[in-house]
């Protein structure tokens, strides 16, 4: 049993006595708050069972591999090669793990673990990976997830798609050139084999707007957009030069139904959740200490 | 040029060949003759290119993590889609186009270090208490609630059971390499944004650097069934001949498809395109089964990155006014050991690529038979290979005024390796694909149908065989192009009267970026007398009124830079260059290879952004413009 974490001070709401009925309620049917408290629960866990599983060797002079320990170095073996380890293999494991741990329990006996940045960072880094696959693992109702793709509609939409076809004028076409172009189109000669060769494409399929600015230039889509469908309209400038446009086709942004992008409004959801569950899990532990930042106080004149 | 036929027939088949890795050979064996009327009907050459980071590290690598970076992969995958992340050090920061495929490439030693504490503790959520409790918050409502009272008092009293998850089925306590997965799978989508499943296998021996990423073609089915190699032994090896089993295992297992991309040779004191295998007793020269599987294994190499530019060196190649670009020879990867000029061959593409042709003669295979990609191995979860929103190869160097002005590393007497100033703000790769998916974009990168830029997206056309300068007039290159030859990554046989190739080469500038300065081809050979490696720049195409000098040297392009904006204009260079270019010099009993450079017209570096954004004022020499370019996968010609 760890004192430290008998101090911990949960989340208000288990004290109903504090806070109103209807209120706690809210707050805890948000799902985020569930996996708060799973969280800590979680991490309780790790700080009061572990150890105490680990405490079966309490002298650090005595190393006891157990057979869990080997059948985990034999597991990791058949993640990596797909086949268990030969026995000279699982004796090289053992053997590399062993002296691993000898170095370990040295480093640690010598507190090489303080003061380390890197250290610090990865210990972070597990307590944030701890909360956030919780709430990654979350199955919420689907009426949860369809009230959140409503509030956050544009994130989902599939955005517009064009495709026209082009005949590229060049630079500084004259006058005389894209009247010519102009009567040819007219005519119903084949767009492809008019205007200025080039290697720009004549033309797309449907393609949105990150697609046909990647190829055109920025704005490129949104002077095409509006243009009539089916007809020979411009010149219309790229970033390459004019060219003529006809809209072949126009698609609007659509929000798809909420069968077709459940999955994604699931992982986004969830996204969402881990992270409002990681600000509640630190305001909650952060409460549970006494911050003495002396620093602001010597620099009462506010800088910055 | 009929006297051509019969080779080009052979170019024909190579050429569809080398298509058949993407359709079923049944589907593309007559893809060139008996064509359908419709032009566009069956076409089975890639005619889109795409572009994207092979290379990306976020927090989950111990060395990224541990210096602060807080990007995961799903930051990083909502990045590189476009969306605006908040970065490691708070600041906004977006792309200006999002990329069109990427992987994250987390160090695989370490990669599950998070999680083995968990996976260390396999029995956790067998007990009644524990199951109780997940039902419970699964119903949501009344019972969560009681549940969370419950909990919270159990946990108060220190009665908490141990066991509050971990049953079987549940993806919460995943091991870092199924969580990768899933990811990758979450934010794939086809035609739009392509994901892989890859790792970083990073082999450090002595300092020298001979990583190297993994990229698996499969979705989670085939990917979760092994875990990352790793290089610590006993559990993993530096060895990169440990490695290849490992990906044939992955191969024979699963059944799925895997390549390896190395990087960094500039930083491995002659290991990376070694002659000799440095990992065997006595170091012996390298034999043939080796020299076979680095050429099945290894399709590309990055050419150019954050951590220097690895085309050529100055030393190896001084005829080339080019070849002193973005370098980075200081030492091996640690600065443990400085460099010397014996190392450089062993150190860059160019002279690896010469070190292929010459194993070739020797072995009966080319062991260094690679193609370009190039990527950023950004430690930030982000890749910013714009000069103007570069963001840093660690989380220490995304935008400060300082960031330019550190010492990146020291040797260990204490003197510098390099400065900060150096990293490069680039690459991407660009493959020739169909269309935007898994099996389309890693089919391209395993027949070497790509190109590496330091950054700009520019459009790169390379193929070899038989063409006119006709063909320049015409809309349809590229049938013509895959018609008359092979794409770049290709292999040209020997024409059978001992006619010089054509090259057919273009190249249309980045929408969004500079003008092109001009396009070189570059070649390499083996001197049939001397048996010498032989290399040699062709400046081919450029923009503005310009020709060679008496010496044969293209004057340079000018510049418009005005470094006190910064900005640049695209008032010289052109928009799009091309020719068809025959080799003057062709020996038909020589083995050769071919690639192309094309060089951008000077543009702002991001130092000189820097220096304006913050006012940070640059240590004497220090870089303020920059020439970005694209190298192309050679086209190889074997007698």
């Amino acid at each position: 049993m760890n004192a430290h974490w008998q101090t911990t001070n949960l989340p208000r709401p288990s004290d109903p006595s504090s806070v109103g009925p209807s209120l706690i309620r809210r707050i805890v049917t948000e799902p985020f708050f569930h996996f708060a408290i799973l969280s800590i629960a979680i991490f309780g866990w790790f700080t009061l069972a572990q150890p105490g599983e680990w405490s079966a060797d309490p002298d650090p002079r005595v190393i006891i591999i157990d057979q869990r320990q080997v059948d985990f170095l034999a597991g990791q073996f058949e993640d990596t090669w797909r086949r268990p380890p030969t026995a000279e293999e699982l004796a090289n494991l053992k053997e590399d793990w062993l002296n691993r741990e000898v170095l370990y329990r040295e480093a640690l006996a010598m507190g090489l673990d303080g003061n380390d940045e890197i250290i610090r960072n990865r210990l972070v880094q597990k307590m944030n990976f701890l909360l956030t696959s919780e709430a990654g693992a979350a199955r919420p109702e689907d009426e949860v997830l369809q009230t959140y793709l409503s509030e956050n509609a544009e994130t989902f939409t599939t955005p517009a798609r064009i495709a026209a076809s082009l005949v590229y004028l060049g630079q500084n076409p004259s006058d005389r050139f894209l009247e010519q172009t102009r009567t040819r189109l007219a005519a119903g000669e084949d767009h492809r084999q008019l205007g200025q060769a080039s290697l720009l494409p004549t033309g797309f399929d449907l393609s949105a707007r990150t697609s046909v600015d990647s190829n055109f230039g920025t704005s490129f889509f949104d002077q095409l957009q509006p243009l009539p469908l089916g007809e020979w309209s411009g010149p219309v400038q790229s970033s390459f030069g004019l060219h003529m446009v006809r809209l072949d086709n126009r698609w609007d942004a659509v929000l798809p139904p909420f069968g077709a992008i459940r999955d994604r409004v699931l992982a986004d959801w969830r996204e969402k959740q881990a992270e409002r569950a990681t600000e509640v899990f630190i305001e909650n532990l952060r409460s549970t200490y006494v911050i003495e930042d002396l620093g602001e106080a010597d620099h009462s004149a506010g800088e910055s | 040029m009929n006297t051509l036929s019969i080779a080009s027939t052979i170019f024909v088949f190579a050429a569809t060949a080398a298509l058949c890795q993407e359709t079923p050979p049944n589907a593309t064996a007559n893809v060139l003759k008996g064509r359908p009327y419709s032009p566009y009907a069956d076409r089975a050459y890639p005619e889109r290119v795409y572009f994207g980071d092979t290379h990306v590290h976020t927090s989950l690598s111990a060395d990224a993590g541990g210096g602060g970076t807080r990007l995961m992969p799903r930051d990083a995958y909502r990045f590189a889609r476009g969306e605006q992340v908040i970065s490691n050090t708070g600041q906004p920061v977006k792309l200006e186009r999002p990329f069109d495929f990427y992987m994250i490439t987390d160090h695989s030693d370490g990669m599950g270090a998070i999680t083995d504490i968990i996976s260390g503790a396999p029995n956790i959520m067998a007990d009644e208490q524990g199951r109780s409790f997940h039902e419970a918050f699964n119903q949501g409502g009344e019972a969560a609630l009681r549940a969370a009272q419950e909990m919270t008092a159990s946990f108060a009293q220190g009665t908490l059971s141990p066991a509050l998850n971990y049953q079987p089925g549940n993806e919460a306590y995943e091991r870092v390499w199924d969580n990768l997965v899933t990811i990758a799978e979450e934010y794939y989508r086809p035609g739009v944004f392509t994901t892989f499943a890859a790792y970083e296998w990073t082999s450090l021996v002595s300092g020298n650097n001979l990583h190297r990423n993994v990229i698996l073609r499969d979705g989670p089915d085939k990917t979760r069934q092994l875990v990352p190699y790793t290089t610590t032994p006993p559990m993993g090896s530096p060895n990169p001949r440990d490695l290849y089993t490992w990906l044939q295992t992955y191969e024979d297992t699963t059944g799925g498809d895997a390549l390896a991309i190395a990087h960094n040779g500039n930083l491995s004191n002659g290991w990376m395109f070694s002659l000799v295998d440095d990992f065997a007793e006595g170091t012996p020269p390298l034999d043939r089964e080796y020299a076979e599987l680095r050429q099945k294994w290894e399709p590309l190499y990055e050419w150019t990155q954050y951590k220097g530019d690895g085309e050529a060196h100055p030393f190896l190649s001084p005829d080339d006014t080019f070849a002193d670009f973005e370098t980075w020879d200081y030492g091996n990867l640690d600065s443990s050991e400085r460099k010397t000029k014996e190392m450089l061959p062993g150190d860059y593409a160019r002279s690896g690529l010469l070190r292929g042709l010459a194993l070739e003669a020797e072995l009966g295979v080319n062991p260094y038979k690679f193609g370009a990609s190039a990527a950023t191995d950004t430690h930030t979860g982000l890749t910013t290979v714009a000069e103007d929103n570069f963001f840093g190869k660690f989380t220490a160097y995304e935008p400060n005024p300082e960031r330019a002005v550190h010492v990146g590393r020291r040797f260990p007497d204490g003197e510098a390796a390099y400065y900060s100033s150096q990293y490069n703000a680039a690459g991407l790769t660009a493959v020739w694909a169909r269309e935007n998916t898994r099996e389309s974009i890693f089919d391209a990168m395993e027949r070497r149908e790509a190109y590496g830029t330091t950054g700009p997206r520019m459009t790169v056309r390379f193929f070899g065989g038989d063409y006119d300068r006709d063909a320049l007039a015409r809309r349809d290159l590229a049938r013509i192009g895959y018609s008359g030859g092979v794409p770049m990554g290709g292999d040209l046989a020997a024409p059978p009267d001992g006619d010089a190739p054509d090259f057919l080469v273009y190249s249309l500038r980045d929408p969004n970026g500079a003008n092109l300065d001009r396009i070189q081809i570059i070649k390499g050979w083996i001197d049939g007398e001397s048996g010498e490696a032989m290399e040699m720049v062709y400046d081919v195409a450029w923009g503005g009124d310009r020709s060679p000098d008496a010496a044969g040297k293209l004057p340079p392009v000018g510049s418009t830079v005005d470094l006190s904006i910064p900005s640049w204009t695209n008032s010289i260079g052109a928009p799009e260059l091309g020719t068809v270019w025959t080799d003057p010099d062709f020996d038909p009993s020589e083995l050769a290879f071919y690639y192309a450079r094309v060089i951008e017209i000077p543009t702002p570096r991001w130092t000189a952004y820097d220096a304006v954004k913050f006012g940070t004022e640059m240590p004497e020499g220090t870089l303020m413009t920059t020439q970005e370019r694209a190298y192309t996968s050679p086209i190889w010609y074997t007698p």
